[in-house]
């Protein structure tokens, strides 16, 4: 159970949001949409790295501004937008670094990952000369070895071609006792994958509800100023944007 | 399994070398020399193999590796190929405080108290900064700028001290195993010995540092902490190497460049192979410093920077092959 009582991002000293309210129990999937700049990597980094004494956030019971950073690990996994260039190892050195709880045997867990997240062809590989896309499912399949309470996931999909977005659907679909909050610029995984929505405006307002309450293409034609239609195809109701 | 094998191929060449360095110097000797010095350890040659040659292999070989593990932890933790121990002034800040208290005519171990009073400046610099700022890149420019403040201030020494002593003062700059004393080799090697040991410690800290600072502190990581505890430890080893033989430049740098040609990148690898071939560098380059112009010799940094920057172009070269396999 994560419970955000009261979180105010803050980029570069200016108040962004002031988030309040915002329940999540294991297997809920959040997936944060606004604007580009809007904050949504804030949100994610000010779950993890959170300080301040004004900000509260339960998980599991547990105040997350009492654990130390070395704690944190087993409660929050954070993917990142960058693109890592200065790890001198192999992709499967990359994943053992995340083999930070040291519980069950790293080399089951890491070739099961293999198999997984299909990355036979280049976990033996020096990781800096990898592509921008192995190196996001790598980053990806890591928090997997991390397996930390919540996930954090940046932009999980974007550089992926279809072959791997469905495999990181897949595993993450699997995770029924986990607590998966990713932000996206895609709407594939809000129609296929998230349980519940946080939509970031840019004038300080933001929703949070169920994803079937919320997404509706009148709520996205504000959030984006972009036009929306929607189609329903086999009891689902699809989304698009009209460019 | 490929590590392991070329770990034992470096050891055993380390070995080698150090045998065959035994055989080098003013005075020829030979295999029966050797048998005889070994059943006589207290004869001439007793000395000359166990005492003055050996004293001077061992210095190398320890220094060399200081200053690869060095190279190692400070790329590692200012993610950049390019820096190396001397390039942050610990080294010239030593330096400097040592000829200082040279000028001075103070006793040695005021020397030594100078010595190790310059680099501990240097740090303290470092931690404030480090406090003050995440950036690496400022870090680096820092210790550019300082180190080539404190090399200012080293050639002021020199041109104002006596003709007579400015010569050697520029002689110990240059680094020389000639005139090595042991006192330092025990705690040298306890120091070598308890980061080798350790070295799943560092290695996992460098390699996570390379995730970047987010990902890094995500997996547990206090980089600030880290980055002290490293700092510390390099400016130690910096510190007691100048006090062994002087300022040796290059070895730092290319040591761990080395290694990543021979394929060796995981930090995990790379400290202790680097450590191998940091003193298998020193040994070979001190054999050539005292036998190219024999009897008399060459200061060890002539050696090692001549050698060093073609093997350095010949690195950059490979730098840029490798980068699409």
């Amino acid at each position: 159970m994560l419970e955000i009582k009261k979180l105010d991002l803050n980029y570069e000293k200016q108040l962004l949001f002031s988030i309040t309210g915002i329940n999540l129990a294991e297997g809920d999937k959040l997936c944060v949409l606004g604007k580009n700049g809007v904050g949504k990597s804030t949100f994610l980094r000010a779950l993890i790295f959170n300080r301040s004494k004004s900000n509260k956030i339960i998980i599991n019971n547990k105040k997350s501004n009492d654990l130390s950073l070395s704690l944190r690990v087993n409660y929050f996994g954070l993917q990142t937008q960058n693109n890592i260039d200065t790890f001198w190892g192999t992709a499967r050195d990359f994943l053992e670094l995340s083999y930070v709880k040291k519980n069950g045997n790293m080399k089951v867990i890491i070739d099961s990952l293999v198999n997984d997240f299909k990355l036979e062809k280049f976990i033996n590989s020096r990781f800096d000369i990898l592509s921008g896309g192995q190196k996001k499912i790598l980053s990806i399949a890591s928090i997997f070895i991390q397996n930390p309470y919540v996930y954090l996931l940046d932009e999980p999909l974007a550089n992926l071609d279809f072959f791997y977005q469905k495999i990181i659907f897949n595993n993450l679909k699997k995770l029924k006792k986990k607590i998966i909050i990713m932000t996206s610029h895609d709407l594939t995984p809000v129609n296929n994958l998230s349980t519940h929505l946080l939509l970031l405006f840019k004038n300080s307002n933001y929703f949070f509800g169920k994803t079937e309450k919320l997404f509706l293409s009148e709520n996205l034609r504000k959030l984006y100023e972009v036009e929306f239609s929607s189609i329903s195809m086999n009891n689902k109701n699809l989304i698009y944007a009209d460019l | 399994m490929k590590f392991k094998k070329k770990f034992f191929a470096l050891l055993f060449l380390l070995i080698g070398v150090i045998f065959f360095s035994l055989f080098i110097g003013p005075v020829s000797l030979g295999l029966q020399d050797f048998i005889f010095a070994i059943k006589n350890p207290s004869s001439n040659l007793g000395v000359i193999f166990f005492e003055l040659r050996l004293d001077r292999i061992v210095a190398a070989a320890l220094v060399g590796a200081m200053l690869a593990i060095s190279g190692v932890f400070l790329q590692g933790i200012f993610l950049n190929p390019l820096v190396d121990p001397y390039i942050f002034g610990v080294s010239s800040s030593a330096g400097f405080f040592y000829l200082l208290s040279l000028y001075l005519g103070l006793p040695v171990y005021q020397n030594i108290i100078f010595c190790i009073f310059g680099g501990s400046l240097i740090l303290f610099i470092f931690l404030i900064l480090n406090t003050l700022t995440q950036n690496s890149l400022i870090l680096v420019l820092t210790g550019v700028i300082i180190s080539s403040f404190m090399s200012a201030l080293i050639s002021l020494i020199l041109i104002i001290s006596p003709s007579v002593l400015s010569k050697s003062m520029l002689y110990w700059l240059l680094g020389s195993f000639n005139l090595v004393e042991n006192q330092y080799f025990f705690i040298t090697t306890l120091a070598i010995g308890i980061v080798l040991f350790s070295n799943n410690y560092f290695a996992n800290g460098i390699n996570l540092i390379g995730l970047g600072d987010e990902k890094s502190s995500s997996l547990g990581l206090n980089i600030k902490k880290f980055r002290i505890i490293i700092l510390l430890l390099t400016s130690f080893f910096v510190v007691l190497s100048i006090l062994i033989a002087g300022i040796i430049g290059y070895v730092g740098l290319i040591i761990p460049h080395l290694c990543r040609m021979i394929g060796v990148y995981n930090a995990r690898h790379l400290v202790p192979i680097a450590a191998l071939v940091g003193a298998i560098f020193l040994i070979v380059s001190d054999d050539i410093a005292r036998s190219i112009i024999s009897p008399s010799e060459l200061p060890i940094g002539i050696v090692t920077s001549i050698v060093g920057l073609p093997i350095f172009l010949l690195i950059i070269l490979s730098l840029k092959k490798n980068v699409r396999n």
